[in-house]
């Protein structure tokens, strides 16, 4: 609805201009939307991939962060994705590899794993490392968040997009940037 | 599938997962906002946005 009050159709051929100005920019400002249609896609089976650790030492946290950072490329390549929770004294993965094998998956994230038991001898306490297939993104997103669980958080939001060159060439420095950032940070 | 405005995300995962179908929505506590609303104005980071593009992008028609 517009601030006239008139309902419109907005899309690719009704409105583009307003569709596009809708699509990520704007907010509310625009108008109120009352539907959305959505694209679905099939069913594909994943692997969900999580990791635990805490530590009360900065500087193994740091180290691990900078592995994590710096093997980015190859798990965006490998088709992994998610969120990642830094905290002061603490690090969890919730990531899944999309329509890619437990063993597959294994494979990809092993290092990381035995990267950060590695830190064992630094102080950090390894609670959670584990990969676990599942038949359906539905089934990887229902267990960790209940129907009655209650929306939103307390957090700052900022986009910032890194380029691969910089991830491959200064994995230290976007690590260091992250932690100087209080009170932890999701991505 | 057409959603209308306070439909939360996790009703529309059950619809859509009902219907062997995945919707590209939000990964946050019951489901993020609005599945028809702040969500997609901001843009629509998904979990599965790597490889179905951002909720405003090929996802809404």
């Amino acid at each position: 609805m517009d601030s006239s009050g008139s309902y419109l159709t907005v899309n690719s051929h009704s409105h583009p201009d307003l569709f596009w100005a809708l699509r990520g920019g704007g907010g509310g400002t625009y108008g109120i939307v009352t539907s959305v249609t959505y694209r679905t896609y099939p069913i594909v089976p994943l692997t969900g991939i999580f990791l635990t650790a805490n530590t009360k030492s900065n500087n193994t946290l740091r180290m691990l962060l900078s592995e994590f950072v710096r093997i980015q490329p190859s798990l965006s390549d490998a088709n992994f994705s998610g969120q990642a929770v830094l905290s002061p004294n603490s690090f969890e993965l919730f990531y899944l590899a999309h329509n890619v094998t437990q063993t597959e998956a294994n494979k990809t994230i092993d290092p990381f794993f035995e990267f950060a038991k590695n830190l064992t001898s630094e102080g950090l306490n390894v609670s959670l490392a584990l990969t676990v297939p599942f038949p359906s993104i539905y089934e990887w997103f229902t267990p960790r968040y209940p129907a009655t669980a209650l929306g939103g958080d307390n957090s700052e939001l900022a986009s910032r997009l890194i380029s691969r060159n910089t991830i491959e060439h200064n994995s230290q420095g976007i690590a260091d940037a992250i932690m100087s950032i209080d009170g932890g940070v999701i991505w | 599938m057409t959603l209308g405005a306070g439909v939360q995300f996790w009703e529309a995962y059950e619809t859509t997962q009902a219907q062997g179908r995945v919707l590209v929505g939000g990964d946050a506590p019951g489901g993020s906002v609005g599945a028809a609303g702040g969500w997609l104005l901001g843009g629509g980071h998904s979990p599965i946005s790597p490889f179905y593009g951002l909720g405003m992008g090929p996802n809404i028609v």
